[in-house]
């Protein structure tokens, strides 16, 4: 017996019957986990102001790379995707390639954390944590890579404080706002943050997740879980799909007049690309960006589209830069087994070759105090 | 599966039942097929034509998903795996509702064209007339995925909005009862005297005191006027998301629908080249890709991103309005409201920056007093 479209009816049957059957299987395998762990790579917490907290993963390799890596995330997800699972872990694969990583995590704001703007984030947070690295590693310049709003703020803060960083990395960055290759870019246009802010405060995760997820409902509502109930064979499939919908739905909420300014100067105005920006009094030139600059980006970014994060190249005084890009989407550049494979790898090649120091790590202060003329009015002193 | 909870081991019980009464069913119906072909009315014995059985296996399976499944979450603890599968559930349902129309499509299109037309022609009438419940199902499958944030003015302030003006006709009732009388009551009193001067004034006071009176006495709710104000702001603000949330649905609804037409029109020309999907899967792919791609020039227009912008405006309004109400009506208790919490909120920020302000300039001073000490020793002898 034949339907017009199907092989037969009982094909038609069958089908239904076995999607019967892995929903079945999805329960039990699903509600079966109550938890899953992400970010397992070993890390001691060393700085912590307010909500943000300052890591450093424990090295992998004899003698890690003389110059600190410091990762910062965006605010709207948690850093975790950095370090998802032992396999799809950007952190362990730089940390197995030499690297000494810091990384930060900026927390879950609370309603008291609705007045944070971006100075607070950038010339605040940010930079204390570089100092308190500098500190530690007594050098006067660190390696430093932002992903995603992170890859912005990296940016910005290499403007304001060329002298402390050494090498800059950005990640799927957005720098050029003005582009309608990316959807989030054109709904901002017409996005009235600043009634958000005033009636929210703390703008809600869920909030923005809103944004994210409409940008492919289809892809992203349906057939994502539609294509698991065909995978989802056995416990460990399942948990793997389980901790990425983890990171998905953790969504912290967002500070107030930091996403009003990222809204209104950055996606609205697109200030930074203009060197107009204001961070507190100070304004932002990304022509004092002179450190070596890679600058990765994801060929299929329907978040961050390439056009966004391209044209940093050429708004940097940097000679020695680099472009970077992978096949993939937002998500998948970190935690792909493309990336896993490449990614982490071409990172670490590219600051080994500019983060070789003289035979030990030498501070300014320890500098000033080798230098004949110190040396000879220490030995006067003495 | 091995289980902590009793009840989810009751809850796989029930299911095990139910998917055996299911699998009854299913069973029922195969056997019923080989008498019942499709284009074919339904042979003598059988349970009827095969579509109508499908229809009734998907109707069963439908049932027990939602009873099974919805008493199952009512009471179940929130974790991440079962969060998951609720969202993959979702997905199911919506899977199985093109499942739904997939089925029917092949009975209404298992023939041949009826005379004078062409098999896209014969799709594109199915399609019409199985258009009218489209919207109702697959159709609002976007709008139902919207978060907590966007859905919000439809719960929480519609209902206490609801309860409002039911409070404030309770409220006015009484006096405008009063009221209606109160002329001809006046009248009669100006012209009998004192005493049907006070009679009426006694008919009077006590609506006036059931409402108005009362109101203006509860000096923590402050002037009638305000509250009613607020509540008349309130409303108009819900209703304002109304309007926009239907233009913003129905811009939707619009798009989705005009998929499902190019679906349509896709697999006419497609059976036409004797190419048409041979499985379900495949006619879902081409369903949910063909959605994907209109949403997406949907998005692309300067009119949705204007809407969206209307839409979350909107929300915010009524999200505002609703504070400002419970805020009104929270000055009567001991609690802090919103506003004073973010007065003290804004106090501890500024205070917060002026300790760093403090420390950074402290810590400054002591390196210039130590530098300073230094050279002062230097100095010395």
């Amino acid at each position: 017996m034949r339907t017009p479209f199907s092989d037969s009816m009982e094909q038609l049957a069958s089908e239904f019957v076995e999607t019967n059957r892995k929903l079945l299987k999805s329960m039990e395998l699903l509600t079966g986990i109550s938890n899953v762990d992400t970010g397992t790579t070993p890390r001691d917490l060393v700085y912590q102001e307010d909500r943000m907290r300052l890591f450093r993963y424990r090295p992998l390799v004899d003698k890690p790379s003389a110059v600190p890596l410091l990762i910062t995330y965006a605010l709207v997800n948690r850093p975790y995707m950095m370090d998802l699972q032992e396999d799809r872990s950007l952190v362990r694969r730089l940390l197995q390639h030499g690297q000494d990583i810091y990384m930060i995590d900026w927390g879950y704001p609370g309603p008291g954390d609705r007045y944070l703007n971006l100075e607070d984030y950038i010339r605040g947070y940010l930079n204390n944590a570089v100092n308190r690295i500098r500190e530690q590693s007594k050098l006067d310049k660190i390696n430093l890579l932002g992903v995603c709003q992170g890859g912005t703020f990296s940016v910005i803060y290499a403007a304001l404080y060329p002298e402390k960083v050494r090498n800059l990395v950005v990640m799927v960055a957005p720098i050029d706002f003005d582009t309608r290759d990316g959807q989030l870019h054109i709904w901002a246009k017409d996005l009235n943050i600043d009634n958000v802010v005033d009636t929210y405060g703390v703008v809600p995760g869920d909030f923005m997740n809103f944004g994210f997820l409409m940008l492919r409902p289809f892809s992203l509502m349906l057939d994502k879980y539609v294509g698991m109930l065909d995978n989802l064979d056995k416990k460990e499939t399942a948990e793997n799909f389980v901790r990425m919908e983890k990171w998905i739905f953790d969504s912290p909420g967002q500070a107030g007049e930091a996403i009003r300014q990222f809204v209104n100067d950055l996606y609205k105005k697109n200030l930074l690309i203009k060197n107009q920006l204001k961070i507190g009094t100070r304004t932002v030139d990304l022509k004092r960006i002179t450190m070596p600059l890679l600058n990765i980006f994801a060929e299929q970014d329907h978040i961050v589209p390439p056009s966004a994060s391209k044209p940093l190249n050429d708004a940097v005084s940097s000679k020695d830069k680099t472009i970077f890009s992978l096949r993939g989407g937002h998500i998948g550049i970190y935690v792909s087994s493309q990336s896993q494979k490449q990614l982490a790898p071409a990172i670490a090649e590219w600051l080994a070759t500019r983060s070789q120091l003289p035979a030990e790590p030498v501070s300014a202060g320890a500098r000033k105090a080798r230098s004949p003329k110190k040396q000879a009015a220490k030995k006067q002193a003495e | 599966m091995t289980t902590e909870h009793g009840r989810e081991t009751d809850f796989l019980g029930a299911w095990s039942e139910a998917q055996r009464s299911y699998m009854r069913l299913w069973a029922d119906t195969l056997s019923a097929l080989p008498r019942a072909t499709p284009g074919d009315e339904g042979a003598k014995g059988s349970t009827g034509p095969w579509w109508e059985a499908t229809g009734r296996i998907y109707d069963e399976w439908q049932r027990m998903c939602q009873e099974m499944f919805g008493e199952y979450w009512k009471g179940t603890p929130s974790t991440i795996g079962g969060q998951t599968f609720a969202r993959t559930l979702g997905a199911a349902q919506v899977y199985g509702k093109l499942y739904e129309f997939w089925a029917n499509a092949a009975k209404i299109l298992s023939g041949a064209p009826p005379e004078g037309k062409t098999v896209q022609e014969m799709y594109q009438d199915f399609y019409s007339s199985w258009l009218k419940g489209y919207s109702a199902s697959l159709g609002g499958f976007f709008t139902g995925s919207f978060p907590e944030p966007m859905r919000w003015p439809m719960a929480a302030p519609a209902d206490l909005m609801t309860r409002y003006a039911e409070a404030l006709s309770q409220f006015s009732k009484p006096w405008t009862a009063a009221i209606q009388g109160l002329p001809q009551k006046t009248a009669e009193a100006l012209q009998k005297g004192p005493q049907a001067y006070g009679e009426a004034l006694n008919w009077w006071l006590p609506a006036y005191e059931q409402t108005w009176g009362r109101l203006l006495r509860m000096p923590a709710l402050g002037p009638a006027r305000e509250t009613v104000g607020l509540l008349q702001q309130g409303a108009e603000a819900l209703v304002n998301y109304f309007s926009v949330s239907t233009d913003f649905g129905s811009a939707l609804s619009r798009v989705s629908t005009e998929a499902m037409q190019k679906v349509m029109t896709e697999l006419g020309s497609m059976s036409d080249k004797g190419q048409a999907p041979k499985t379900f899967r495949e006619f879902y792919k081409l369903w949910w890709t063909t959605n994907e791609e209109a949403v997406k020039v949907l998005y692309q227009t300067p009119e949705f991103s204007r809407l969206l912008g209307l839409l979350v405006d909107a929300i915010m309004l009524v999200r505002k309005r609703y504070h400002e109400i419970i805020e009104e009506y929270l000055k009567a208790l001991p609690i802090p409201t919103r506003t004073e919490m973010n007065d003290l909120y804004k106090s501890l920020y500024l205070l917060k920056q002026e300790v760093r302000r403090n420390t950074k300039q402290v810590a400054e001073l002591q390196s210039r007093l130590k530098r300073t000490e230094r050279a002062t020793k230097k100095e010395q002898p």
